[in-house]
């Protein structure tokens, strides 16, 4: 396992790095600056490939999320998008390129990651699984409790306390995912495809439901990756659009339907316009990851 | 009612198996001789735990098996977390892993009788070594397999270090340790048999021997159905210590989603 | 056949892609480079073995230095065709005792699996002696057959039998219910059935459960010499150790060794073979 704090090249205070930005963020709102909670700059990284040659799965990303920012990635499948987020939260090393996270110097971690497949620990119950985090940063156990009870009945688990995860309903784990991870209260969530593994309705739960945690918590801070555009619309409040292998910022787009937006959003022209033309955007990309896959699975 | 229905299928077999020996018996097929009828085997019995002769031969084995399985539990373990997470270990470990595993340990027996001298001592290895490399080759192979993001999310949320171990892989291996036990367990019995076959004057193995030897038929058959019970019955306790030890295990509490 | 190499390379390519760690390079010197520590491990503990044995920390009678068991296996192998006879025998007994289990585990388990309710019992019965080492099953074998090679055979092949009936029966059952039904529907019935759909279907458990009985009977096979034959690889462990022939015991032992090695290593080729949708590759 990769050691966490050796990712962390240096650790910037928020209002210190303004120079960059305009360069990075050419569609980010005019909103006042907030802190930078995380930032990626020129971020590459390659692992070795089957002939001996480099493969690179992210070349010279330069990202940067602040406080309050809801970042959604968009890509084909293959372009990095995982391998960006495992870097941000330091499970895997950059090969060149830094990652400066936000830390205010408090207990709270830097990241708390929120996996595709949940990654719940199937031998603890479902409050344990939620308390995991705090028990390993030593809150003290009555306190860890309480969080955790306040975070299950944010979710609608508060009945489910005691169950084991297998006696669970995918989404039901997912929410618990959630819960485990807001409850370690990081300065970034990070969550990689959190709906990817759902049927479609519960995954429109529990994007409303996501929308909510946000609502509820202004400062809330995340990096979402998604390869569903319509997912990506609804949440974000800007999208970075990847390319294929290797994975690069192709654009970044605004999103312009309001802080106080609802479910009703789905249904509206703006909302249809936007998707369609990420989708514009990111066609020729997944076209690209398609030719990709053929090439490598044909002798 | 589906505990009894299951019982049923287990002990009615064994109860017309019985019934076809016996018919064959009678009817002069098998040699009564060698082939007892159902009452005198029974009488085998009686005679067998009355005379007390058996109950010092199945202690034997049983402790013999006990010091062997716990210490061969004991290095197993941690070893094979210490292969298949670090590759020191792993590359100085592998060759004599990978090459005294297929050896039959029955084979060694000789060899490490001139290294020990013979007695308690070599039967104790060859079992104990037969369930260590059992023990070591599939825990092993169960720690690479661990669930990758299982282990990032462990990461993520701040386990590291020894606590990595504690709270993530370990727990994680439970499963796969206890079915490494329980099938480390069966050979390791069957190596001791054996090798008390072979080798010994006490145990279950040397009953059967001498009771071969000294045409003693019924105590024969005796020593055969209790070592089969006996294979049994220690299965069937590790399957009890692991569903009372891993609640959480998907494979008891049936239907996964 | 050369063309082997290819699908090892590629597998291992990729599992290292996976983990992003080792380079491939499939050149002895690469995986010397790779594996300096497994190389060097057993000559280091050889090493000691010889030190030991020639300066007399340990007997040199009861533990010749490995270089002078070298010589003699190489004695022995070249110039004692009585030593190659012992192999044999050993080797035909191996895949004798195999070829029973690979029949009649296949046959029976086929028939527990097709006739629901005898099978069931019988299934059970099997399973109340899967406990029992084959060995104690000698005696009751020897006063049918007598002290016979026939007795050897059978009662080696007790064990491996029941393994093989498993994995028949395991294999049998977990194949995917469509399939069983697309075979019945596009008109397989009997032994059409039998070799069209449920051997291929239970390929995949029968091959590994295989394996495991070739183990099985290679542990039984040296036990039973060891305990009634003169001939065969335990046959000779046991008299030399016996008469003190300490440097035949160790060749024997050498070469029982190389047999499990065979009987392990050599399968996975095989399993490639029989079962090809199985991707076995070299387990990571």
């Amino acid at each position: 396992m990769t050691d966490k704090t050796s990712v962390v090249v240096a650790q910037v205070a928020g209002p210190a790095v303004e120079k960059g930005e305009e360069a990075v963020t050419t569609a980010a709102r005019p909103a006042e600056p907030r802190s930078v909670k995380v930032r990626l700059e020129g971020v590459t990284r390659s692992y070795p490939g089957p002939d001996g040659g480099a493969v690179v799965a992210l070349q010279d990303v330069d990202l940067a999320v602040r406080e309050g920012e809801f970042v959604a990635i968009v890509g084909p499948s293959g372009c990095g998008k995982s391998t960006l987020l495992r870097l941000v939260a330091g499970l895997q090393e950059t090969t060149s390129g830094t990652i400066d996270r936000h830390h205010s110097g408090s207990a709270r971690p830097d990241t708390a990651m929120v996996f595709q497949d949940h990654a719940l620990f199937p031998w603890r119950t479902v409050l344990r699984n939620v308390t995991f985090g705090l028990e390993n940063r030593g809150t003290p156990k009555r306190e860890a409790w309480e969080i955790a009870a306040r975070e299950l009945q944010k979710l609608g688990l508060t009945g489910f306390a005691s169950a084991y995860p297998h006696q669970l309903s995918g989404g039901m784990k997912q929410r618990v995912g959630i819960a485990r991870a807001l409850a370690s209260d990081a300065e970034i969530l990070l969550m990689d495809e959190p709906l990817g593994a759902l049927d479609a309705q519960t995954r429109t739960v529990l994007q409303d439901q996501i929308l909510d945690l946000r609502k509820a918590d202004p400062s809330l801070t995340c990096l979402y990756v998604t390869h569903a555009i319509d997912e990506a619309v609804f949440l974000a409040d800007r999208i970075i659009l990847m390319t294929a292998r290797p994975g690069r910022v192709k654009e970044e787009v605004a999103v312009d339907l309001g802080a106080g937006r609802d479910s009703s959003v789905r249904g509206t022209a703006a909302f249809a316009k936007l998707a369609q033309d990420i989708w514009e955007h990111l066609r020729s990309e997944v076209e690209a990851a398609m030719q990709q896959e053929s090439a490598r699975s044909s002798p | 009612m589906t505990a009894v229905r299951s019982w049923a299928w287990r002990i009615g077999p064994l109860l017309v198996a019985a019934l076809v020996w016996e018919l064959l018996v009678r009817t002069g097929v098998l040699d009564a001789q060698f082939f007892p009828p159902l009452h005198s085997i029974l009488q085998g019995f009686v005679e067998a735990f009355t005379a007390e002769r058996i109950y010092a031969d199945i202690a034997v084995t049983l402790q013999r098996l006990g010091i062997a399985f716990v210490v061969a539990a004991l290095l197993g373990i941690p070893l094979a977390i210490g292969i298949g997470r670090s590759q020191v270990i792993d590359g100085i470990s592998r060759p004599f892993v990978d090459t005294l595993y297929p050896v039959p340990k029955v084979a060694l027996l000789p060899m490490i009788i001139l290294l020990t001298g013979a007695g308690e001592v070599p039967l104790l290895l060859v079992t104990g070594l037969t369930a260590f490399l059992q023990i070591t080759i599939s825990v092993s192979g169960a720690v690479r397999s661990i669930d990758t993001t299982l282990l990032e999310a462990g990461s993520n949320f701040g386990a590291t270090g020894v606590r990595h171990i504690t709270r993530v892989v370990l727990p994680a291996l439970m499963p796969a340790i206890f079915s490494a036990l329980r099938t480390a367990l069966g050979l390791c019995l069957v190596t001791l048999i054996v090798v008390e076959f072979l080798s010994s004057r006490t145990g279950l193995g040397a009953f059967v021997a001498i009771s071969w030897q000294t045409l003693s038929v019924n105590l024969l058959y005796v020593g055969v159905l209790v070592t089969a019970v006996l294979g049994h019955g220690l299965n069937a306790l590790l399957r009890i210590i692991e569903r009372k030890s891993l609640p959480w295990n998907v494979s008891w509490a049936g239907a996964a989603p | 056949m050369t063309v082997t190499t290819g699908p090892a390379t590629t597998n291992e390519a990729t599992t290292d892609a996976a983990t992003g760690t080792r380079r491939p390079r499939r050149t002895t010197r690469g995986f010397i480079r790779r594996h300096w520590l497994s190389v060097l491990s057993p000559l280091v503990a050889l090493a000691l073995w010889e030190f030991a044995s020639r300066s007399g920390m340990v007997s040199p009678v009861l533990f010749p230095p490995p270089s002078a068991i070298a010589v003699h296996a190489v004695e022995v192998l070249t110039s004692e065709p009585e030593f190659g006879g012992h192999i044999w025998a050993t080797v035909r007994r191996l895949l004798l005792t195999a070829g029973i289990a690979a029949v009649a585990g296949i046959l029976v388990g086929t028939l527990i699996t097709v006739t629901r309710f005898v099978g069931t019992g019988v299934e059970n019965l099997l399973a109340f002696i899967f406990p029992v080492p084959s060995l104690l099953f000698l005696p009751m074998i020897t006063f049918l057959v007598g002290r016979t090679e026939t007795a050897l055979l059978l009662t080696a092949a007790v064990t491996p039998v029941l393994i093989m009936v498993n994995a028949t029966v395991f294999g049998m059952r977990q194949i995917d219910r469509s399939l069983v039904e697309a075979g019945r529907h596009y008109g397989a019935r009997g032994t059409r059935f039998f070799s069209g759909v449920l051997l291929p279907g239970a390929m995949a458990a029968i091959v590994p459960g295989f394996r495991v009985a070739l183990g099985f009977s290679l542990i039984t096979v040296v036990a039973l010499e060891m305990v009634m034959s003169e001939t065969g690889l335990g046959a000779v462990l046991w008299l030399s150790w016996r008469i003190l022939q300490v440097q035949d015991m160790y060749v024997a032992l050498l070469v029982v060794a190389i047999l499990g090695l065979l009987v392990t290593r050599g399968l996975n080729a095989v399993m490639d073979r029989l079962a090809p949708w199985q991707a076995t590759g070299n387990t990571p």
